[in-house]
């Protein structure tokens, strides 16, 4: 069997998502049952040519970037978005709150000025998006439950529930009903609730649902935050998803 | 299924406070025991090895026992090639120190599932041994025929005078009370029920009539408004029992394995078919669709509602949305 063709992309990021697919437990098996064309963090020959599947981790914030991302989905027949800053902005979406030009001086100097930086977007507002993989960092059973999905010749499908849900299977306290703040509720789960079950709210690195119930939680949270606590719960990560994004304080 | 409704009176036997730990001992050396124990401020059921960790007067607990017989993920089987592999589990639990509610829940359950093979492997193992509750203000098991305990329970334990008054209803819980433990007294019992006022009582019966003759009725677009739709509920009820198949392979595709997990009618996609299409889009419907099922299609099916009123629902809501005021105004007062 000719073995698919795989390239992982990184961009403006950690590359902590990277270091969790190396993490998988099936990591043999992937080695295995991939060619790996274009994988700049994990070796050292890389070639550019027809990928039946990119994985593209990280945030879009210069035009070079959005350049690259267009010449990766020509070439590419399935693109997968990994992590939350391919799929939602990220950390770096918090530039689009701020004053970049001071920021860049600030770091920089007078070097600064030469630095561009654009608004960041998801990356499927820039390109089609076949395949997101959530969170900050990405689970590393959601890349082995697509990954096996793709060579399974399946669409890969997930089991669409709030953090709430992962979160109350485990038997914990809700945060919610003691005071605090908490992006559980309308965040898309999967996770296994690792922030609420260590007592620390959900802040959303995953993403908003399909059709979260953000008027009820605005609700609810306006009875436990202040209107600046509330923008700051849901712009840590997903600021440029859609439905964080006003809530985050954006427009 | 015997499940008809006998008289039974049986006579209690009393176990003295003091020795009810080396009761628990006898148990903890043939089950993995399952208790109510403290965590943080809350209560809660986990596996518990010292007799001192048991919490006995409690009100109610975060997660209902149903995660011992049906887990958030279980394996059904898994496959190589053409080779399958089941494994039914094996474990024997003893759940102890369960109120009545809980215990009349997994008396519900078994309605729904006593033919399946991995609920019965766990089911047959199981060892359940009831104690009197401490009911709050938002119980409401009375209301749903719940608080008479359903002879289910292997050994009730009913806080009396300075120790427990013990009865069994079963032939394994009969074979426990013959410890030394237990003194034969010449009480008769004829049932076990939880006595207390209800905050709020109310008549599931004109529920469930109401519940199709008026489907339109404004309080589930005015609690929708409300509601996260964030599964709390469903997932702390002890009769929400709902789950979903898939097959996962691993990175191979000729191996894998078929996973059952939980699922919620509160999630967007529980009611999307082949096709695309989705029979509950907005959350009104999905709210709207607990109440039809807990309140009418299980009570067709089943006989009782899919509900013991042990208040859950009405305390772990994070949004405060009180089933028992959805109810009210559905006609059930």
């Amino acid at each position: 069997m000719v073995k698919p063709k795989v390239a992982i992309f990184d961009l403006t990021d950690c590359e902590g998502c990277e270091v969790e697919i190396v993490n998988s437990r099936f990591i043999d098996r992937i080695l295995e049952s991939f060619e790996f064309v274009h994988f700049r963090l994990g070796q050292k020959t890389n070639k550019w040519e027809n990928f039946d599947v990119a994985f593209i981790e990280g945030s879009v914030i210069t035009s070079h970037e959005v350049d690259l991302v267009k010449k990766i989905r020509e070439n590419s027949k399935l693109v997968v978005a990994l992590g939350s800053c391919a799929c939602f902005g990220g950390i770096a979406a918090l530039n689009n709150f701020t004053d970049v030009n001071e920021g860049k001086r600030y770091v920089y100097g007078k070097e600064g000025e030469k630095i561009e930086v654009i608004e960041v977007k998801p990356l499927g507002d820039i390109i089609k998006v076949d395949v997101m993989i959530r969170g900050c960092p990405i689970v590393r059973d959601d890349f082995d439950r697509v990954v096996s999905d793709l060579l399974a010749g399946k669409v890969p499908k997930e089991h669409t529930r709030p953090v709430c849900m992962d979160c109350k299977s485990k038997g914990n306290p809700c945060l919610m009903l003691k005071g605090t703040p908490c992006a559980g509720p309308v965040t898309y789960g999967g996770c296994g609730a690792p922030c609420p079950s260590s007592s620390m709210p959900c802040d959303g690195c995953r993403g908003p649902l399909e059709v979260p119930e953000m008027s009820a939680e605005l609700e609810l949270l306006k009875k436990m935050a202040s209107p600046d606590d509330i923008v700051r719960l849901f712009r840590k990560y997903t600021s440029a998803a859609p439905a964080f994004k006003s809530a985050g304080g954006g427009k | 299924m015997s499940r008809v409704k006998k008289v039974i009176t049986v006579l209690a036997k009393e176990i003295k406070k003091e020795d009810l730990k080396r009761f628990f001992e006898e148990i903890a050396s043939d089950y993995t025991v399952i208790a109510p124990v403290r965590k943080g401020e809350d209560i809660v059921y986990a596996e518990v090895e010292i007799f001192d960790d048991v919490v006995l007067e409690y009100t109610t607990t975060i997660t209902p026992v149903k995660k011992f017989l049906l887990p958030y993920k279980e394996t059904m089987f898994s496959f190589e090639k053409e080779k399958i592999r089941e494994k039914l589990p094996e474990e024997n639990i003893a759940l102890f120190g369960l109120h009545i509610c809980d215990i009349n829940a997994i008396a519900r359950l078994d309605r729904v599932f006593w033919n399946d093979p991995y609920y019965r492997a766990r089911r047959d193992n199981l060892l359940i041994v009831g104690i009197t509750c401490k009911p709050s203000e938002k119980c409401f098991c009375k209301s749903v025929n719940a608080h008479i305990l359903a002879p289910v329970c292997d050994v009730f334990l009913r806080a009396h005078g300075n120790g427990y008054q013990a009865v069994s209803f079963t032939e394994t819980g009969r074979k426990k009370l013959n410890s030394f433990l237990f003194t034969q007294t010449q009480t008769e019992i004829r049932e076990i029920k939880a006595e207390y006022e209800e905050g709020k009582h109310l008549d599931v019966h004109k529920v469930s009539e109401n519940l199709l003759r008026n489907y339109e009725n404004p309080v589930w677009e005015e609690t929708a408004k409300k509601c996260l739709g964030c599964t709390n509920c469903t997932v702390v009820c002890p009769l929400c029992y709902c789950y979903d198949v898939v097959d996962n392979t691993h990175v191979k595709p000729e191996e894998g394995e078929r996973v059952r997990c939980w699922d919620s009618c509160f999630l967007l996609n529980f009611a999307r078919v082949a096709g695309g299409h989705n029979f509950r889009k907005d959350l009104k419907s999905r709210y709207r669709n607990v109440y039809t099922h807990k309140f009418r299609t299980f009570v067709d099916e089943f006989g009782v509602p899919a509900c013991v009123g042990c208040g859950r629902c009405v305390t772990y809501c994070p949004a405060g949305i009180d089933m028992r005021e959805t109810l009210t105004r559905v006609g059930g007062a």
